[in-house]
């Protein structure tokens, strides 16, 4: 019976749990750092919602006025990668992923080969125009190698070897200017070092030429003055220019719900499909199955800063595209 | 009862269930350690729940259904002294089937995966895993339903496992 088979599998795994000392250790580490975290965000919440106190009047000119969240056509932004690689694996790329967070200026592709490049799984650049935020409580890595020359720069080199999946990674890391750089490659099954090898050349084969990424999912509308923060191959983000991350009172962001089965709230329509409408302590999340996902934050400290309606929010939803298949 | 009271008493236990849900050991630390650090901070909440366990339960499950890929490296510091880490678990020590089926498992889409680590391994019943995962019930039995389905169908054909990528983007 797989039943049994599974508990039997489970009981089996748990020796390998981490060390509650150490994780315990890691937490209370971590605690004044996030506190201090939270500390600044509320500060930068309260000091939007005085901005916005003073000038919701002069913008909205006065009650009768338009509301301010009327919803505009969203900006078409290009989002580009500041290089360009010349090498990769020489195998059909089954899926690229992106990730490009404007706000905190970090860009990622991730070109997926499904294990057809000769036991590499995919390669990963990264760049980034901010310097990385150290977090005491984070895991403490040093390199695993001597430095690598990477056209003239020096880079670190970090392998991680995961004997039970028989898999390897391998990161090489580099400043150039204002600009970080890492790529990491993945393999599977193959020898030693196949990882590190494909890092490196893909690295020295990258040149200062920007790349433009794909936009699979976008918003065609976003409340006036909304910028966008964060575009991804699921997920894209737009935040009030006061925003400095999703997370922000008022941002508002869609995922790719093609997986999603249900979901909680009040039933709603989207484009002719059902949707599920659910306003929650913390967020306002509209889920159309099969579609798209939308949530913005509810901030606590003031409800007047949750502007946005439900039928904005619908009519958010319904402004979304999707292009699957990448 | 004090969060410092509560990690003493129930970390063990959340490491282990974070272990099943992510099925790394590295990661699993990763998720218990954001998910608690974010208790932290709302710890009256969890302790006016009419199941704190349950609500502390629910916030691993989300930290683990909400991990965007990449995120050990992003959060990994290139610095300083390297932390004692346990054992790699060796696959030969498993059964070969029981190895099979752990693989088989991690390949899962992750709330599938959620719902079978909350079944076979925390022994909850339909309505608790709903409270856990935030959804019906009627969803959760079909969640468990098609992962039992692909772990079944995939071990008696002997499909050759994939990769698991981009489950949590």
């Amino acid at each position: 019976m797989i039943d049994d088979e599974l508990r039997e599998m489970f009981t089996e795994r748990e020796p390998f749990a981490p060390d509650a000392d150490r994780t315990t250790g890691r937490i209370l580490r971590g605690i004044p750092v996030h506190r201090r975290r939270t500390r600044q965000r509320w500060a930068a919440a309260a000091l939007a919602v005085i901005a916005a106190a003073v000038a919701v009047p002069v913008l909205a000119g006065g009650a009768d006025g338009p509301r301010r969240d009327a919803l505009v056509a969203a900006g078409d932004t290009h989002v580009t990668l500041p290089v360009t690689p010349t090498w990769l694996p020489e195998a059909v790329v089954t899926r690229t992923y992106v990730d490009a967070n404007l706000a905190e200026g970090v860009w990622v592709v991730d070109y997926d080969f499904g294990g057809g490049a000769g036991g590499v799984l995919a390669v990963e650049l990264r760049t980034s125009t901010k310097p990385p935020v150290i977090d005491p409580s984070s895991a403490v890595v040093p390199p695993t190698g001597p430095p690598v020359d990477v056209l003239g720069h020096s880079a670190a080199e970090y392998e991680r070897v995961d004997e039970q999946q028989g898999e390897q990674s391998c990161q090489l890391l580099w400043q150039d200017g204002r600009l970080r750089l890492s790529v990491r490659a993945r393999a599977k099954g193959v020898t030693p070092g196949v990882a590190c090898a494909t890092a490196r050349q893909v690295a020295r084969g990258l040149v200062e030429r920007p790349m433009e990424l794909d936009r699979p999912i976008r918003f065609g509308l976003m409340p006036r003055d909304y910028v966008l923060v964060q575009a991804g191959t699921n997920i894209e983000a737009w935040c009030p220019r006061t925003g400095d991350n999703q997370h922000t009172p008022r941002c508002v962001q869609a995922r790719d719900a093609a997986s999603t089965p249900t979901a909680n709230g009040r039933r709603v329509t989207v484009r002719g499909q059902i949707g599920w409408l659910d306003r929650t302590e913390t967020e306002v999340i509209l889920v159309v199955p099969g579609y798209v996902e939308v949530r913005t934050p509810t901030p606590a400290v003031d409800p007047a800063i949750a502007a946005l309606t439900d039928d904005d929010l619908i009519r958010l939803a319904e402004s979304v595209s999707l292009r699957r298949g990448w | 009862m004090t969060f410092e009271a509560y990690l003493a008493l129930r970390l063990p236990a959340l490491l282990r269930y974070a272990l099943m849900l992510t099925g790394d050991p590295h990661l699993a630390e990763d998720v218990v350690q954001e998910t608690m650090v974010r208790a932290h901070l709302h710890w009256r909440r969890v302790q006016r729940a009419d199941l704190p366990d349950r609500y502390v339960k629910r916030m691993v499950t989300n930290t683990y259904l909400g991990w965007r890929r990449g995120g050990w490296f992003r959060r990994a510091v290139p610095v300083a002294d390297v932390p004692e880490r346990e054992s790699v678990p060796d696959p030969a020590e498993s059964s070969a089937v029981r190895h099979e089926l752990w693989q088989r498992l991690t390949a899962l889409p992750p709330r599938q995966r959620a719902a079978v680590v909350l079944r076979f391994y925390e022994d909850l019943d339909d309505a608790a895993i709903a409270d856990v995962l935030g959804c019906s019930v009627s969803t959760v039995r079909s969640q468990i339903s098609r992962a039992l389905a692909t772990l079944r169908d995939g071990a008696e054909r002997g499909v050759p496992l994939t990769h698991r990528t981009g489950d949590a983007r």
